[in-house]
């Protein structure tokens, strides 16, 4: 393809930062987030008195629940609003490429909120004997739960031009997939089965109790995957 | 080299906005695109410069086929948008490189196009005001800078100078026609005088249809020029305008007196020979010729012809 040629992807993600570094609301997420997450860390590791970061992951696949709505619900709803996706869509940017600097924005900022929880891990190995493997597989499995999630963010972004409708549908769709495994005790058989694949919060365990299982790896990267091309088959259907 | 529209339709899913548009532009230029609110204007921009895809008919672009998906064709429009969007957290100049890097332009040649822009669209003061900050005057300059900066061939702008006071739009008036030396240009606006000062050849769409495609030149020799004419003399303005109709024939003729002095506002073909009459029936019957000239207000007068009975209905 010709437009290969260009660095369209890095543009548009250099835009996308630095937006996101002008305007104070990823700050105030990330604030918050972190605040939240620290508090209860430390009460919980007070409590508990275990050398473990599992608690931590636990609540951080909870907090992601309403944190990633609130970095993603800006994507494509305020380029809605303010009429600059035809800015956008009239310049020579494919629409993958379009997609693809929203998603890794959002991802890098996700991102850049975990690295001082990185700080909770020292701490708890300072304090005793942590288990390392699963430490980082518990990150690892944030990281892909991350994916997912900023995968369904951006594409309810892409419904609506309202930033509260986007946060409430994208709520809405991870909500789902984070209650699926809790609702196993009201059905039998294959249908407890499937509902526990579905849940996030299932194969999010399962990276924090420490193994990297392929299924895990599957499961996200197919949840980002479905949600992306949802995003573009409705930007496709959108303009036609 | 050019654009051509050949036969494109927009259907929504209650109206056609734009209903069989035919036309193409060969040589640079600077075309006028008018048309009432409603009647289709920036919905055919939108399909020009890829935003919205036609129902049918097709857009070529230098004999290439455009539309949403030819991305690589894009980098040779220049578009700003009616309601002109800006990412307003950024200051100019960030805004500015970034429009031009994402149109492709060479990064050799940014500097000097932003370079350009700025000195030519007065942003100078600004460029490192964040764009929230500016006034609508320069927002608007901003955006005609966006669409410049990458030097492309062919030139969509919407109402380009609505927001901006008299001497600004000089200054774009200027650039716009300087630009037009070598690109084609499709400009709409509502401001007739602005399409007379401005433009080489002027189009009208009503309620989607092509209703108008002359040139300026034609307009103004046309059967419904407008020819202003002011006597100094003691009759009233009825009996003059009378005279006139008889005397010369034309379509038609008013008057009204002001001050010993009776304005005169002839329909009629512009030429040499019509003025000349005009002359010669002032020197017969004793009126002092005080002025003579083909009116900026014959435009108006096609344009209300042509475009009455609309109503805002349909797609804007």
């Amino acid at each position: 393809m010709k437009q290969d040629k260009n660095n369209s992807l890095s543009v548009l993600l250099r835009k996308e930062l630095l937006i996101s570094l002008k305007t104070p609301s990823a700050y105030v997420v990330i604030i918050v987030f972190l605040l939240i997450s620290g508090y209860m860390f430390a009460e919980g590791l007070y409590l508990s008195n275990v050398a473990t970061l599992r608690p931590f992951f636990s609540l951080t696949g909870i907090l992601f629940l309403f944190f990633i709505p609130a970095l993603t619900m800006r994507s494509f709803s305020e380029e809605f609003r303010s009429g600059t996706l035809e800015l956008l869509v009239t310049h020579p940017v494919s629409r993958s490429r379009l997609i693809a600097a929203k998603l890794l924005a959002s991802y890098l900022i996700v991102v850049a909120s975990l690295v001082p929880t990185m700080f909770y891990f020292i701490v708890v190995a300072s304090l005793g004997n942590i288990d390392f493997g699963a430490s980082m597989a518990g990150y690892i499995g944030l990281l892909f739960l991350s994916a997912g999630y900023v995968s369904a963010g951006v594409f309810a972004s892409s419904l609506t031009q309202n930033q509260v409708v986007a946060f409430i549908i994208a709520l809405f769709i991870l909500f789902i997939f984070f209650i699926a495994d809790k609702v196993t005790a009201l059905t039998t058989g294959s249908m407890a089965y499937v509902l526990q694949y579905a849940s996030s919060d299932f194969h999010l365990s399962n990276f924090y109790k420490g193994a990297i299982d392929l299924r895990d790896v599957i499961y996200f990267a197919g949840v980002t995957f479905f949600f992306s091309s949802m995003t573009s088959k409705w930007l496709e259907l959108k303009f036609k | 080299m050019g654009l051509e529209i050949r036969g494109v339709t927009k259907s929504f899913v209650s109206t056609t906005a734009v209903d069989n548009l035919t036309f193409r532009l060969d040589v640079p230029s600077v075309v006028g695109f008018l048309g009432p609110n409603g009647a289709g204007k920036t919905t055919t921009m939108r399909m020009i410069t890829g935003f919205l895809a036609p129902t049918m008919g097709e857009i070529l672009v230098d004999g290439e086929k455009a539309g949403i998906d030819n991305t690589s064709l894009k980098s040779k429009i220049g578009y700003l948008p009616e309601s002109n969007p800006l990412y307003t957290e950024l200051e100019v100049h960030e805004y500015l490189k970034f429009a031009a890097e994402l149109s492709g332009l060479d990064p050799a040649r940014i500097g000097e196009r932003l370079k350009f822009v700025v000195e030519r669209c007065g942003l100078k003061d600004v460029l490192y005001d964040p764009i929230y900050r500016l006034s609508k005057g320069y927002r608007q300059r901003v955006g005609l800078a966006q669409a410049i900066i990458h030097d492309p061939q062919i030139l969509i702008l919407d109402e380009p100078t609505s927001g901006l006071d008299p001497n600004q739009v000089v200054g774009i008036r200027d650039l716009i026609s300087e630009l037009a030396k070598e690109k084609f240009v499709i400009l709409s606006t509502h401001i007739l005088s602005e399409v007379q000062a401005l433009c080489d050849r002027v189009l009208i769409i009503n309620k989607g249809k092509l209703v108008l495609d002359a040139t300026i030149d034609q307009l103004q020799h046309s059967e419904t020029a407008v020819l202003d004419v002011s006597v100094k003399t003691g009759m009233g303005a009825e009996e003059v305008a009378d005279v006139f109709m008889k005397g010369l024939a034309p379509a038609g003729c008013s008057g009204k007196k002001s001050g010993g002095i009776v304005s005169l506002r002839i329909r009629a073909k512009d030429t040499e020979e019509f003025r000349e009459r005009v002359f010669e029936l002032c020197v017969s019957r004793g009126y002092k010729l005080l002025e003579m000239s083909n009116s900026a207000s014959d435009l108006e007068n096609v344009f209300r012809e042509l475009t009455l009975g609309t109503n805002e209905a349909g797609q804007e």
